[in-house]
């Protein structure tokens, strides 16, 4: 028996290794690569191994059954393994057999403005998406003809409900602001940037905004050139403003946040117009429809994800043109709440053996002053 | 290389001369000079905290040289508890420990305030960070501990004193470290959607656990006879710490979630 106990302590030592040398590959790797070897037939044998020689580890030693934070401790390594399966990509489709359930694991939503949307795009389909005819089409190719997904597609997984979203929005740390140069050398910086507000530059002189553009464009209408926002793909932000000077001559006068240098030859003024710099935040408000009602309305943001039917719902990307759709990642919930317990139990197994039983229990305590004060 | 003139600059570089006197009184035998003097440091790694926490506004862990100012932090506070509850004395190599950790903050890595990216803003951050570095300290003293036990393995009495010794910061450390990999992947399910992504910062950080997972069963399986391979392993996990912390954020090679770091 003790020669049994010994060999299996050997191969928990060699499970052991295994793992460090497999983590060592799989950090060289990346990411994406290092998830489809952990998911490998070779790979899944070790970690059924690996589950089962924890399992005969709590049958055979019995100071792990005496120590109740040992126990606990090889009970939330079981448990975060078989929690880890059952939520993989493999464990989805293990439980499609068993149970029936149609659940993936993971996927993508790309979801408009004002729109609805129940197709997920699974794991690794990479397709383009556009608006057509006011519907969100999704297709392949880099030119007419295209080719559109259609609805049963295996590319696509579809939701038992959808989620439509209301607004998209992100946070800046700084908002966008005017700095203004005068001739006289001095430098002045305006934060609120709203039409109609006029902003007193001193000496008599002032400044109105006249109109914020998300996508300036120019177009040609019988002969005149004239200023528009494109209600399109394209990011221009500038704004339009209004300069009175000290004698009262006026002049109108655009600056542009991806052109900073651009000045008007007739302008007494140099004026920059700075977008919000670095984003603080990004919102998405979107509503859960199920059944063709509301059921539930939330702020998804990073670090705060929606909750639905079985899964998580992420703010994952964003529309960086014009801010007008959103991208939701969406995980599974499967084995989540397993692998949580093991989390639980194999922290409280730690801390119980390691703090509380073994480390301030006066016994050891004992043994170190048998040899005096211990270290450097 | 580069020196740091600014207020941020002088407490950092203020805290290793601390530390740096407190050492050489206490190879002088003047102890208790010694002692007071590593104190002081820490007082001073206090205000250099305290200071950064308000140039940034927000919790001073983010890039690498808020995280070598904490581990500076964090040293005095560890050698005194594992001196008075744990009856393992650090003295000289702990000051010197403080001087090692602070020296890639004031002569390595950029000071320059950052924002924190929406990924970060999360209740997590400072405890997943912090208990990292509190463990991290107890490694390292586990280390030293180690590399004494292998110095003196012939001493059979001192030999097993030190290796006691780095057992017992192993067992301070260990739970840290579990925590604030717990932490880590429970966050990562918030912000990223999955526990665990097989990014090589949280492979790394799995194989330095693994490494004391491996330490703890060798020692209970084999330790008695075989010491030296114990404080192997446990030197061995500090390598990976090392690694950790730092060739996966500074090589190009590790790209992955946590490169902000």
């Amino acid at each position: 028996m003790a020669k049994f106990r010994r060999s299996i302590m050997w191969g928990a030592l060699v499970l052991i290794t295994l793992l460090i040398l497999f983590s060592i590959y799989g950090a060289f790797i990346g990411a994406d690569r290092a998830q489809l070897f952990f998911n490998t037939l070779p790979l899944t044998a070790y970690w059924i191994t690996f589950i089962l020689l924890l399992g005969v580890g709590i049958g055979l030693f019995r100071r792990l059954l005496r120590f109740p934070g040992l126990l606990l401790i090889h009970l939330g390594c079981i448990f975060i393994l078989i929690g880890a399966m059952w939520g993989s990509e493999g464990g989805h489709q293990l439980q499609k057999k068993l149970l029936g359930t149609d659940k993936i694991q993971t996927g993508n939503l790309v979801i408009y403005e004002g729109m609805s949307e129940e197709r997920v795009l699974r794991k690794g389909v990479n397709v383009n998406f556009g608006k057509k005819d006011g519907t969100v089409v999704l297709y392949e190719g880099d030119g007419p003809p295209y080719s559109f997904l259609k609805d049963g597609d295996e590319r696509i997984f579809l939701l038992p409900f959808k989620i439509k979203l209301k607004d998209f929005r992100m946070d800046y740390y700084s908002s966008p602001r005017l700095l203004v140069k005068t001739m006289d050398g001095r430098e002045l910086v305006l934060k609120s940037i709203n039409v109609g507000e006029k902003h007193d530059l001193g000496n008599h002189t002032w400044i109105k905004i006249l109109k914020v553009y998300k996508n300036f464009k120019v177009r040609e209408i019988d002969g005149k050139y004239e200023a528009y926002d494109q209600d399109e793909f394209g990011s221009n932000p500038a704004v339009r403003i209004l300069i009175r000077h000290a004698d009262g001559t006026e002049e109108e006068q655009f600056a542009f946040a991806n052109f900073s240098g651009h000045m008007e030859k007739t302008s007494s003024l140099f004026v920059q117009y700075r977008d919000g710099g670095m984003v603080r935040d990004y919102f998405s408000d979107v509503q859960v429809i199920d059944d063709g009602k509301v059921v539930l309305k939330k702020t998804i943001q990073v670090n705060d994800p929606l909750y639905y039917g079985g899964y998580h719902f992420y703010q994952s990307s964003y529309d960086t043109q014009r801010g007008y759709y959103t991208v939701l990642s969406m995980t599974s919930d499967s084995g989540l709440y397993l692998v949580y317990s093991g989390y639980l139990l194999l922290l409280s197994g730690i801390v119980w053996q390691m703090w509380l039983t073994s480390l301030f229990r006066r016994r050891n305590m004992e043994i170190t002053k048998e040899g005096g004060r211990l270290g450097a | 290389m580069e020196l740091k003139t600014n207020l941020q600059g002088i407490l950092v570089y203020g805290t290793m001369g601390w530390f740096l006197l407190g050492m050489l009184f206490c190879l002088m035998k003047r102890e208790k000079v010694g002692g007071a003097l590593f104190a002081v440091g820490f007082a001073t790694a206090c205000v250099s905290f305290g200071y950064r926490l308000y140039d940034v506004r927000h919790w001073p862990m983010q890039n690498l040289f808020e995280v070598f100012l904490s581990l500076g932090l964090a040293i005095y506070p560890i050698s005194i508890f594992s001196e008075k509850k744990l009856r393992v004395r650090g003295g000289v190599a702990d000051m010197l420990l403080g001087v090692i950790v602070l020296f890639p903050a004031g002569f390595f890595f950029s000071a320059e305030p950052t924002q924190l990216p929406p990924a970060l803003q999360s209740w997590f951050f400072a405890p997943h960070v912090t208990v990292y570095m509190f463990s991290y300290v107890f490694m390292a003293k586990a280390t030293f501990q180690a590399a004494f036990q292998l110095a003196f393995s012939s001493d059979k009495s001192r030999s097993k004193a030190y290796e006691q010794a780095t057992y017992y910061m192993i067992l301070a450390g260990f739970p840290l470290l579990t925590m604030g990999l717990i932490l880590g992947s429970w966050w990562g399910k918030i912000a990223w959607g999955d526990y665990w992504g097989w990014d090589p910062k949280e492979l790394w950080s799995l194989i330095s656990w693994l490494i004391y997972v491996g330490y703890l069963h060798f020692r209970y399986m084999f330790g008695r006879k075989y010491s030296q391979y114990n404080s192997l392993l446990a030197i061995l996990g500090m390598v990976a710490i090392i690694l950790t912390l730092l060739w996966v954020n500074l090589s190009k090679i590790f790209q992955g979630l946590h490169n902000y770091a």
